[in-house]
C-alpha cells in the first residue's frame, strides 16, 4: 500500500495494527468481509445474511438482549464477589454493605437482580418469538432443545440466585423449594436423596448456601456458555435466521 | 473377509477387536468410576446440624392452658389443651412445603401462611394443600427437670408429660 499522509494512514497502516488485525482497511467488499472472517468475536455472524436476520421487526432482537443480559450479569455478577461471602454469618450483612456502604454497589446489585429478572422474561419472550415465527421447525428442532436447555438453565441461575442474600424471602423460598424437590416420587429414594444432596444435610444451612452459590457462580453460568456458544453457531449452520420459503 | 466371519466363531476375534473391546472397557469403567464417585463425593457423611434432641428448659415456663412458639427449635409447647392437661409438644414445620404455621388462639388453630394450609388443636388438617398432620414429639423430663424432645420420635396427640 502507498504511504498517505492521512490520520487512518497513521493509526491502521503500521505494523502494531497489521499484527492484530490481518486485513486492509474495510473500505470495499473483500477486506470488509476479512474483517467478519478473521475476527473470532466477530465470525460468529455470517459475512453475508438474508434480510430477515437484520429486519429488527422479524426477531424484535430478542435472542440478542437475553445474549446482553447474560453478558451484563456475568460483569456485575463477577464484581459483586468482590464483596460477597457465602457464609450464613455474613452473606446478609455483605449484602446490605452493597447496598449502604460500597460505593456503586447498591447499582452493581441492583443492575444484577433486574438484569436476572430481566433475562427470565426476555428468554422466554425469545422462545415466543421462535414459536410464531415457526423458527423451531426443521432444520431448527435441534436449536430448539439447546434452548430448552438454556430456559432451564436460566431459571437455575435465577433460583440458585435467589438464596444468595440470605434474608427471609430467600430461606423459606429455599426451604419451600428443597421440599419440593424432596416430594419426587419414588419420594423415599429419589426425593430424599435429592433434597439432601441439593440442600447439602437435612437443613437449609451453610451446607445449602455453599452449594447455591458454586452453581451459581461457576457451573451454571459456564455451561450456559458453552451453550449459547453452540446455540450460536447452530443458527448459523442451520442456515441463519428462519424465513419464508423462497418465491 | 472370510467365510468364517460369522457370529459365534471364536476365531472370529481379532487382535485388532479384542484391543479395541477393552480400551473401551477400560475408558468407559474409569469415566463411570469418576461419575460414581462425583455423585457420592456430593451425599456429605458428616453434619454438623443441631442435635435432634434437645432440651427446652423446665414444664414451669410454659403456663397452663398456653401455646408457646418455641423458635430455635421450631416447635410448639402445647399445655393443658384439647382436654389434656400435661405438656405435649407439636412440630411447627408445615407437612406442606416446611413454613412456620402461626398460632391463632381466637381460632384455636394453627394457619400457615405460606399457602393456607390449617391445623387444629389435634394437629390434624382441616384446611389448604398440606398432606399430614403436625407430628407430636416424643417429650420426656430430664434428672435435671428440663423438657427433653426428640423430635425424630413421634407419638399420638395424646401423648403428655404430666405436671
Ligand atoms: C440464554 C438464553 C438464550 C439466548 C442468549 C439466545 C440467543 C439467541 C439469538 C441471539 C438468536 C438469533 C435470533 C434472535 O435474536 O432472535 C437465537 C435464535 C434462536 N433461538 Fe435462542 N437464545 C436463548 C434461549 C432460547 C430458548 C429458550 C429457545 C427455545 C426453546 C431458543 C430457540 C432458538 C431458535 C430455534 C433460534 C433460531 C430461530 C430462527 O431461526 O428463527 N433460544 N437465540
Ligand atoms: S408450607 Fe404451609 S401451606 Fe405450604
Amino acid at each position: 500500500m502507498k504511504k498517505k499522509n492521512t490520520i487512518a494512514d497513521l493509526l491502521f497502516n503500521n505494523r502494531f495494527w497489521k499484527s492484530v488485525f490481518r486485513h486492509d482497511y474495510p473500505d470495499n467488499d473483500l477486506s470488509r468481509s476479512e474483517a467478519m472472517t478473521s475476527n473470532l468475536f466477530l465470525h460468529i455472524q455470517s459475512v453475508k445474511v438474508h434480510t430477515n436476520t437484520i429486519r429488527p421487526g422479524y426477531t424484535l432482537g430478542l435472542g440478542l438482549i437475553s445474549f446482553y443480559l447474560f453478558i451484563i450479569l456475568t460483569i456485575t455478577g463477577v464484581l459483586l464477589m468482590f464483596y460477597y461471602i457465602p457464609s450464613i454469618e455474613r452473606a446478609y450483612n455483605d449484602m446490605k454493605d452493597l447496598e449502604f456502604a460500597v460505593s456503586y454497589g447498591i447499582i452493581l446489585r441492583n443492575l444484577h437482580r433486574w438484569g436476572a429478572h430481566g433475562m427470565v422474561a426476555f428468554v422466554f419472550f425469545h422462545m415466543c418469538r421462535v414459536f410464531y415465527t415457526g423458527g423451531y421447525k426443521q432444520p431448527r428442532e435441534f436449536n430448539w432443545g439447546i434452548g430448552i436447555v438454556l430456559l432451564i438453565l436460566t431459571l437455575f441461575l435465577s433460583l440458585t440466585g435467589y438464596l444468595l442474600p440470605w434474608d427471609q424471602l430467600a430461606f423459606w423460598a429455599i426451604t419451600i423449594v428443597a421440599n419440593l424437590i424432596g416430594t419426587s416420587p419414588p419420594e423415599s429414594i429419589l426425593g430424599a436423596s435429592l433434597r439432601y444432596i441439593v440442600v447439602g444435610g437435612r437443613e437449609v444451612g451453610q451446607n445449602a448456601l455453599i452449594r447455591f452459590y458454586v452453581m451459581h457462580v461457576i457451573v451454571l453460568p459456564l455451561v450456559a456458555a458453552v451453550l449459547i456458544g453452540v446455540h450460536f453457531w447452530r443458527i448459523r449452520k442451520d442456515g441463519g435466521i428462519s424465513r419464508p420459503a423462497e418465491e | 473377509m472370510s467365510e468364517k466371519d460369522v457370529k459365534g466363531d471364536v476365531n472370529n476375534i481379532t487382535r485388532r477387536k479384542f484391543f479395541l473391546f477393552f480400551g473401551w472397557f477400560g475408558i468407559l469403567s474409569s469415566l463411570a468410576g469418576s461419575a460414581f464417585g462425583a455423585v457420592r463425593f456430593m451425599f456429605p457423611n458428616v453434619l454438623y446440624e443441631p442435635s435432634t434432641t434437645f432440651k427446652i428448659g423446665k414444664p414451669s415456663d410454659y403456663p397452663p392452658n398456653t401455646v408457646t412458639f418455641v423458635q430455635d427449635n421450631r416447635l410448639f409447647v402445647v399445655r393443658g389443651k384439647d382436654g389434656i392437661e400435661g405438656i405435649r409438644i407439636i412440630s411447627s414445620i408445615c407437612t406442606h412445603m416446611g413454613c412456620t404455621p402461626k398460632w391463632v388462639e381466637a381460632k384455636n388453630q394453627w394457619e400457615c401462611p405460606c399457602h393456607g394450609s390449617v391445623f387444629n388443636i389435634k394437629g390434624e388438617v382441616i384446611a389448604g394443600p398440606a398432606p399430614k398432620p403436625l407430628p407430636w414429639y416424643k417429650t420426656t423430663v430430664a434428672p435435671d427437670g428440663k423438657i427433653v424432645v426428640d423430635s425424630k420420635n413421634y407419638v399420638k396427640p395424646d401423648y403428655q408429660i404430666k405436671v
